[in-house]
């Protein structure tokens, strides 16, 4: 490691840096971004392994499909050995893999097996889209609403606390896809205030205009709603506690019997207070990948969760693949670029301390 | 302290959401850029006269909705894949259009590109129509004919399997062709089927595409799989009333082409919606839906309780029960192999304990008139070879007490929690109803069937798998039981089809190895010797007599039990924006959707329902 | 665990609490106490889609079964799973947790590396890829693929705690008496983090009632014959098309059951929070 003689450095990022001089920030970033790379590698093996733990392939799928009738038995063997031929099903499951691998680092994602001779990529990135849509905007809006109604929840006290507090509660632990159901019914079922589900009208052809961006947003609201009330109230709870907890904390009194100014008090406290909110961050916005499948199914939104449904129900391991490793792409990335924004934030990782959770 | 608290607390906060923002707002910019919907435009015909772009928004009146055949992003519209999208699945005429259509109610072949048929001995003679034109301007001709049945022989297609039946296809006369039956295997039946289905492409076009788009480098010849590479969906050249002219994975957009040359037949009109857009959703609830909604106007999935829809304009083929045309007979297959299956008292008995009306309720809203026994729709084109008599001396219905006396006349007996006993007094194992997952009618009828066996003690359970296990396991004999519909149409070859299905040994193959017909493996040598003389009958009087006789043999030995009587396809539309659908009391056409066989003559009888007319219920 | 019996509980916990055991003691011990048998329930003896009446209090089904036996076997059903989920999450992520919050190092970072495995493949995708996999799927078998699906935060939970207590002076004496690790962690570490065990439990518990019933209603959940849970109820009720034809009966109560169970496990959850944690404590 050289003759260096610097401050104490973490152990980790001793061994990563070998010899260069890296501050404490850029070690962290450092070693975050070596255990994502593993575990996409890992999350991208598992999802290549588990659809072929069962005893049918995505060639049975294409048989299925087809119109048998009249084909001696030799002839469908025929068939099925063509299929079987063009996807490598036949080799070795380790040749599968490293073929597969050597693909993606290509950038080829392949082509789809049950929807042959569709490429993977083109079908994912149609999907892609309307995914994120339906997720980011939604859950930002709602960390950040959650999070100041919270601490004025935490400050106020006194009425708007003891109506807000249960209100979001309650709201904060309803499942997704029960509150999802419940407003198909009410809104789409009974009271028709909202006439179509989907992502647009199937009269009107998608463009760059005001007018089918309107249409998008009409067709946005009730899917918007059944998760964003429910990251709002969730939100809303947890900084509330996070603040009552920095607010009776000893330095937060000793700076207020210092008569230190307000302001400076209130930003520390929240400064502290957001940190642990952003690993939420980072840990709904993983989880809600896989939320959404379902609130997808309810709204008929086109995201990917109904396409990785019908992928893994038809067996087609290269969409299964491809949706999964773009899935896992996109929560290491979110996840990652939280950990940006903590990096910054927290002091403690400038300093170059022993990182552990923060709570 | 509430004003300084606030400014704080919003100025932690932005600081904090825009470190977030620059990532937030890469990923947004990338979706932004694989961003608009991929919408697959085809470019405009070679007429100026059709010049038009695809409009933004698709005027209502001019559009009819139509669901249920798709419900995945499309994937190809080439006829030779093994399952293209709709409009060019195997049955739906609008886009490219086959030589005949059938009429389920007539039991007609009504002539499309054909002018005629001919039966000859050993052959059949088709005469083609002469006015009969591509959308690129060139005749449809007999070469066209013969192309597309040779494209069959030469890969394997879906419809790979006629050339079983067919001994060549070729032209003798200007305009006619002529399909030469199998030496060893006359069967004009099968082949009728075909020519009423069987889609035709233009060579001119095909040929090409075969030699470009096919070519495999490697193997230094066109193959199937890279000419499967090849998805159609660029404008392609077609004989039907309707060409497509776009697609994405929320919808397929169809237009009408007003040079379509069958217009002649039906005094020289248009068919009536200027564009047919199927919506891509991903549930049937959701079909259902959107059809309550009035943003579909015809549906061809199962929904239920029609009736329940009526406030709605949403209705079937009639307006009272049951509602729809029935047309096929979802069974319950036997594995003859397997013990004690292959003991005639036993099927019979288990054909006793089946709640017909109960199944009729609960798997498919009662939409099956009342069930009669044997394999021959006692109604319809099929009246005429049904027997009522026959069905009372020889038939079954649902009585437990019946079936406990044949199983106690046979031999069984009841053990203790009256579990079935062997013959030799062992206990009954479980048995397994197999059935494809997410079928809803299908395993409502499968439970319905497993309280009734448990009545008889017969042990049994349901077994939900996936679609392709289901058909591979029917397909090897790895099944104790299964519900299949091996006929699910109406053809020129019904009602012998129907038995054909379950009760052939032609192409018996053991256990284990993959059959495409009697998946249940049901074997007698008299049933062989009237299925094998049928399809030569011509005689009318001669023909009610051999399906008499066949379907009284299907009554004593129960190959297969039918279950219910079920739709070929569920005719149901909205009233809300168009008018004049075929219906009972308007048969301007079958309850085959508009778009199915002959179905397509009820297009032109369509009328938009003008704006402004208050909505009402009749 | 001192500091709570020492001190009074909550009212809200109070509450949530017995609300809790209410529910779950109607679901456990109603059917026995409901007039009609389980067989009974199950046969599909009534009309369907009649409405709410004096012989069926919640109406029927689509295959004509009493919505009120189903709901209570139901229940009962997916609290059983909710409960051995919980119990095999928990155990798994506190063993996980207190390893590598006590071991430190590159064991910790490999334990931390598979727990991020199963952060960053969305737990439903994993288990749905499971469950099509494997044809006949009871309960316990569910309720395994659950379990050991949503250890992930517990293990994060527990490793921050153990690392935060690990330099403490009574560990360095054990450590210094020869004590093994497992046998540390038992006397030493764990009665501190007991609370925090407790609460991972209830979390896990409503975890794992919500992915259960998730995954039921994919389709892809509880199979066989004579078996029910919640989440096929709402499986059932989508498929049968009864939300089109305003058939609330059908859906509405295994809905309302879910979302009371999850919010009232929640809410103990948060009212211990505040028990253990005296700082979060209004006065």
């Amino acid at each position: 490691m050289g003759t260096d003689s610097g401050p104490p450095r973490h152990p980790a990022a001793g061994q990563l840096s070998m010899g260069l001089r890296l501050t404490g920030r850029q070690r962290y970033f450092l070693v975050r971004l070596s255990w994502y790379l593993l575990a996409l590698i890992a999350a991208v093996t598992l999802t290549f392994l588990l659809p072929r733990l069962g005893s049918t392939s995505p060639v049975d799928s294409v048989l299925a499909s087809l119109n048998t009738a009249g084909m001696s038995a030799a002839e469908v063997a025929e068939t099925r050995a063509e299929f079987t031929r063009a996807f490598h099903l036949d080799e070795p499951v380790w040749r599968q893999y490293l073929i597969y691998l050597g693909r993606t680092l290509t950038g080829d994602l392949g082509f789809s097996a049950v929807s042959y001779p569709n490429r993977c990529w083109e079908m994912v990135s149609e999907k892609l889209p309307w995914s994120l849509l339906l997720i980011l905007p939604t859950i930002v809006l709602a960390w950040i609403l959650g999070n100041i109604l919270g601490t004025l929840a935490a400050y106020k006290r006194g009425v708007f606390d003891r109506l807000l507090f249960p209100l979001a509660q309650f709201v904060g632990s309803i499942p997704f896809f029960c509150f999802g159901l419940l407003l198909v019914f009410v809104f789409y079922s009974q009271l028709a205030w909202v006439d179509e589900l989907g992502a647009y009208s199937a009269a009107v052809e998608p463009s760059f205009s005001l007018s089918f961006a309107a249409d998008v947003a009409a067709h946005y609201f009730l899917p918007f709603a059944s998760i964003f009330f429910i990251v709002l109230g969730g939100q809303a709870v947890g900084m509330r506690s996070l603040c009552i907890y920095e607010l009776d904390t000893d330095y937060v009194r000793y700076a207020k019997a210092l008569g230190i100014v307000e302001r400076k008090i209130v930003y520390y406290v929240f400064r502290n207070a957001i940190l642990p909110q952003l690993t939420g961050l980072a840990l709904i916005l993983g989880t809600m990948i896989g939320g959404t499948l379902i609130t997808e199914i309810i709204f008929s939104y086109p995201g990917l969760g109904t396409m990785m449904l019908r992928a893994i129900t038809t067996n087609d391991y290269p969409l299964i693949q491809a949706i999964a490793l773009l899935v896992a792409l996109i929560v290491l990335a979110l996840n990652f670029a939280v950990d940006l924004a903590i990096g910054l934030l927290d002091p403690r990782i400038k300093a170059g301390e022993p990182i552990g959770d923060r709570r | 302290m509430h004003v300084s608290f606030t400014k704080a607390l919003s100025g932690v906060l932005v600081r904090s959401t825009s470190c977030l923002a620059v990532p937030v707002t890469a990923v947004l910019l990338l979706l932004g850029c694989t961003g608009e919907p991929t919408v697959h435009r085809s470019p405009d015909g070679p007429s100026p006269k059709a010049r038009k772009t695809v409009p933004r928004v698709f005027p209502r009146g001019e559009t009819l909705y139509v669901g249920g055949w798709d419900w995945a992003p499309p994937v190809t519209f080439n006829r030779l894949a093994p399952d293209p999208n709709w409009p060019v699945d195997g049955v739906v005429q609008i886009m490219y259009e086959a030589l005949f259509g059938y009429d389920q109610l007539s039991g007609e072949l009504v002539p499309h590109l054909a002018r005629g048929i001919e039966r000859r001995p050993g052959a059949i003679a088709v005469k083609l129509d002469a006015r009969a034109r591509w959308s690129d301007g060139m005749p449809v001709t007999v070469e066209d004919v013969i192309y597309t049945f040779l494209l069959d022989k030469r890969y394997p297609t879906p419809r790979h399997g006629m050339w079983k039946f067919l001994e060549n296809v070729g032209s003798s006369k200007p305009g006619e062709i002529v399909f030469t039956l199998k030496k060893g295997n006359p069967n004009p039946l099968y082949v009728l089927d075909y020519l009423s289905e069987n889609v035709i492409l233009p060579k001119h076009i095909w040929s090409e595409i075969e030699r470009k788009k096919g070519w495999n480098q490697a193997a230094r010849k066109s193959d199937y799989m890279t000419l499967l590479t090849f998805k159609n969906d660029r404008n392609p050249v077609v004989s039907g009333p309707y060409r497509l002219i776009s697609y994405s994975d929320q919808k397929i957009v169809l237009q009408r082409r007003d040079d379509y040359w069958g217009n002649a037949k039906y005094g020289a009109r248009r068919a009536a919606p200027k564009y047919i857009i199927h919506p891509l959703l991903s549930t049937n609830t959701a079909y259902t839906d959107a059809m309550v909604k009035g943003h579909l106007d015809l549906a061809g999935h199962f929904i239920p309780r029609i009736w329940h829809k009526r406030t709605h304009q949403v209705r079937a083929w009639s307006t009272s029960p049951p509602y729809h045309r029935a047309g096929s007979i979802p069974a319950l297959m036997l594995n003859h192999e397997r013990p004690p299956f292959d003991d005639v008292n036993l099927r019979r008995a288990l054909a006793h304990a089946v709640d017909f009306e109960r199944i009729n309720a609960l798997a498919l809203s009662s939409y099956s008139p009342r069930m009669r026994p044997g394999f021959i729709l006692p109604f319809g084109a099929e009246a005429k070879y049904f027997s009522e008599e026959d069905a009372t001396i020889h038939g079954y219905g649902f009585d437990i007490g019946k079936s406990r006396e044949i199983l106690l006349a046979a031999g069984y007996s009841f053990g203790n929690k009256g579990r079935l006993l062997h013959k030799n007094g062992e206990a009954m194992g479980r048995f397994e109803v197999k059935c494809p997952r997410g079928w809803s009618d299908w395993e409502n009828a499968a439970r319905v069937l497993v309280a009734g066996f448990g009545k008889i003690g017969v042990s049994a359970g349901e077994r939900l798998v996936d679609y392709s296990i289901w058909k591979r396991d029917l397909s090897i004999g790895n099944f104790d039981m299964a519900i299949d519909t091996p006929t699910p149409m109406l053809w020129p070859s019904t009602p012998w089809r129907r038995f054909a299905q379950v009760m052939s040994s032609q192409n018996r193959l053991p256990v284990g190895q993959s059959v495409y017909e009697n998946y249940g493996r049901y074997s007698d040598p008299q049933a062989e010797q009237m299925i094998r003389a049928l399809p030569g009958i011509a005689n009318e009087s001669e023909l009610v007599t051999a399906y008499r006789a066949l379907n009284i043999k299907f009554m004593r030995d129960i190959p297969v039990v039918p279950l219910m009587y079920r739709p070929t396809q569920f005719h149901q539309f909205s009233e809300k924006h168009w008018r004049g659908f075929p219906a009972e009391e308007n048969p301007i056409a079958p309850p085959q959707c508009l778009m199915i066989g002959a179905g397509v003559s009820g297009l032109w009888g369509l009328t938009p329902v003008p704006r402004g007319t208050p909505q009402r219920a009749n | 665990m001192r500091r709570l019996l020492s001190n009074r509980l909550p009212p809200r916990t109070v509450v949530a609490l017995a609300a809790l055991l209410l529910l779950i003691g109607i679901a456990a011990a109603g059917p026995w106490f409901y007039p009609l048998g389980s067989t009974e329930i199950f046969e599909m003896s009534r009309a369907p889609f009649t409405p709410p009446s004096a012989v069926a209090p919640l109406g029927t089904n689509a295959l004509g079964q009493d919505v009120l036996g189903l709901l209570l076997l139901g229940a009962r059903t997916s609290f059983a799973i909710g409960i051995l989920a919980g119990l095999i999450a928990t155990v798994i992520g506190v063993l996980i947790g207190m390893v590598a919050g006590f071991k430190g190092g590159l064991l910790d970072n490999a334990l931390s590396a598979l727990t991020n495995l199963l952060i960053v493949v969305p737990q439903l995708v994993i288990l749905v890829l499971i469950c099509n996999s494997v044809a006949h799927r009871s309960y316990a078998l569910l309720a395994a693929f659950v379990g050991t699906t949503s250890w992930a935060w517990v293990a994060r939970a527990l490793r921050a705690q153990t690392a935060s207590l690990r330099h403490r002076d009574h560990i360095a004496l054990a450590r210094l008496n020869g004590l093994s690790t497992f046998a540390i962690l038992r006397k030493h570490i764990l009665p501190y983090v007991l609370s925090y065990v407790f609460m991972a439990f209830v979390m896990q518990l409503g975890a794992g009632i919500f992915a259960e019933s998730a995954l039921s209603m994919l389709g892809l959940g509880l199979s066989g014959t004579e078996v029910i849970s919640l989440g096929t109820m709402l499986h059932q009720a989508v498929e049968s098309g009864a939300f089109t034809d305003g058939l609330w009966w059908v859906f509405l109560p295994p809905t309302v059951v879910i979302t009371v169970t999850v919010y009232l496990l929640y809410l103990l959850n948060t009212s211990l929070e505040q028990a253990f944690n005296p700082r979060l404590r209004r006065h």
